[in-house]
């Protein structure tokens, strides 16, 4: 299958701390693709990186990112917005934020694609957002196209948001965190909504999130990420049911835990140490692990399982 | 008697006629922990902020050890503002980014303990800090330097401090992952062993508030539907609502 996206051992750091360690990973054409892990891991950092949306104080050292065979990095600003933004289609995490409070449903969805689009009128803009909406399950879309972001409940925010992604053909879709804070309710909603997404022609999808039960229902692939750089990816059901390393086991096991047991605490993963250096090349999941052995703190390397499994890991 | 109850709570925003509580009346006892539980604007929050004071009702009373609240003045009020804190969903939107984490803790403790000198306060701080698990250096980091989990610490000692009787957590791990998810509850359910306070703990959460709560209050569009023991949810759930939340939260069977 074609390589629509790839990251080549992407290093990036802020003012003090390392963030992103030899990050390496692809998105083929059409494939969904999960990268999980947990809060402060670098997830949302990597599409950072790809959409040139980082923070000020965080840069990029070393690597490449290419989308489509050309080379993201070399450009920033308005010439990679240019080159990408019709080509990649963003859901942010906190989705009532990216909804500008002062324009309609309607205005919001068309203003990009009219920008990218400049021969296309407005009305001609409308009507593809209408039908759009209606595609994604939304009755009485005329009526929602004329609403503010006030009026929208979080699940269809999270909605629109998908819809004013897909406004353009694009190739593909990135969302980050879909799911978290959403009720259980909506949320299965939106994980029906993006499982129908997942089998659409042409449409990649980048997914990055710490909610494994949505992962499973979603990823044809997956990447576990850990202080900076992926330790474990492959097929899902290679990730899902034939977990290796310590850590995607351990996240695995706490999200398949139905019900909670009143009579214990919360089984804990133990604390992330923030004072782990992301670019040695010892284990970075080391303090916490259950079943480390003494060469793991001087390096540890990537071991193959199978074509498309690879652990970091002595085990 | 209960420590914190309100009886026929409605409230209707003016602003745009939307009546987001109808006739509520539920309770809290001393030392217990329940739970309210429900979908995004079946309005668990405003409940929330009303029961502790933040807001006030259109309608009914609230009690703080069988007094309404609006009649509570100077000393005595300040005795319920102290008693009843809060937890919230974002801890550092909860928290003034200009201040340290020291400053953070220590700002109110100072209104709520004028008494007290400020080296035994700072001591106050660093102890509470340790019992969260957190080292004495991150107080002089700001809140934007710490991890969401760090910060919903930080949010926790800040509730302990002054010592209340009631904590009215407001979906406050749900927007953490799993493994700090866990953290935080053992964390409130170790502090609620040691203190004894009582717990509304707000939730959408229904395995959640059952593993940590005795009874759960079940909303759904501004009332409640119904109230269940969290040991006994299946067998005395009745309504529809409840039932769909079970299959929600375990799935059919």
């Amino acid at each position: 299958m074609a390589e629509l996206l790839s990251f080549r051992s992407l290093y990036a750091s802020d003012e003090r701390h390392a963030i992103l360690a030899g990050l390496t990973l692809h998105v083929d054409r059409g494939e969904t693709v999960a990268i999980v892990g947990e809060s402060g891991c670098g997830k949302t950092m990597s599409i950072g990186a790809l959409l040139d949306i980082l923070p000020d104080d965080v840069s990029i050292t070393a690597g490449s990112i290419a989308f489509d065979g050309e080379d993201v990095l070399s450009c920033r600003g308005k010439e990679r917005k240019a080159r990408l933004y019709s080509r990649i289609g963003f859901v942010p995490q906190n989705t009532s934020d990216s909804l500008y409070p002062l324009m309609t449903v309607s205005e919001v969805m068309t203003d990009a694609y009219m920008h990218n689009h400049p021969d296309a009128g407005r009305r001609q803009a409308r009507e593809r957002a209408a039908m759009l909406l209606s595609s994604l399950g939304i009755e009485d879309a005329g009526r929602v196209l004329s609403l503010y972001p006030f009026q929208l409940s979080g699940g269809m925010k999270q909605r629109i948001n998908i819809a004013a992604a897909l406004m353009d053909d694009i190739d593909l879709l990135v969302a980050d965190e879909p799911t978290s804070a959403l009720d259980i309710h909506i949320r299965r909603q939106i994980e029906a909504l993006y499982a129908s997404l997942s089998g659409r022609e042409g449409l990649a999808m980048l997914v990055v999130s710490h909610d494994l039960g949505f992962v499973h229902s979603i990823a044809d692939r997956v990447y576990v990420m850990y202080a900076g750089r992926i330790i474990e990816e492959g097929m899902r059901d290679e990730i899902f049911s034939d977990p290796v390393h310590p850590y995607t086991k351990a996240l695995i096991e706490l999200s398949t835990m139905k019900t909670r047991d009143r009579a214990h605490d919360l089984p804990e993963l133990g604390r992330l140490a923030s004072a782990v250096d992301r670019e040695s090349p010892a284990c970075a999941f080391l303090p916490r692990c259950c079943c480390r052995r003494e060469s793991c703190a001087v390096s540890v390397g990537y071991a193959c399982l199978s074509d498309t499994h690879l652990v970091r890991c002595v085990l | 008697m209960s420590v914190l109850s309100c009886m026929n709570v409605s409230k209707l925003f003016q602003d745009n006629g939307f009546e987001a509580l109808r006739s509520i009346s539920i309770s809290i006892g001393e030392g217990e922990s329940v739970g309210i539980v429900g979908e995004s604007g079946s309005g668990k929050s405003t409940l929330g902020s009303i029961i502790g004071g933040l807001d006030k009702p259109t309608d009914g009373t609230v009690f703080y050890h069988g007094t309404d609240i609006s009649s509570l003045k100077g000393g005595a009020f300040r005795q319920f503002r102290r008693s009843v804190q809060y937890i919230f969903q974002d801890p550092k939107g909860a928290m003034n980014p200009y201040f340290t984490l020291r400053r953070v803790l220590i700002e109110p403790l100072r209104i709520n303990f004028p008494g007290i000198g400020k080296t035994e306060l700072e001591n106050r701080v660093e102890e509470m800090v340790g019992k969260v698990g957190l080292p004495a250096s991150i107080l002089d980091a700001h809140p934007y330097e710490v991890s969401g989990g760090e910060a919903q610490r930080i949010a926790i000692a800040r509730t302990l401090l002054p010592e209340p009787e009631v904590i009215i957590a407001d979906e406050c791990v749900s927007s953490l992952d799993l493994s700090i998810q866990a953290e935080v509850i053992n964390l409130l359910r170790h502090a609620r062993t040691e203190t004894g306070a009582s717990f509304l703990f707000i939730s959408h959460d229904l395995d959640l508030v059952r593993y940590f709560c005795d009874r759960v209050y079940v909303m759904l569009h501004g009332r409640i539907v119904e109230c269940l023991d969290c040991r006994h949810m299946e067998e005395e759930a009745a309504s529809e609502y409840t039932k769909m939340l079970l299959e929600d939260a375990y799935g059919k069977d």
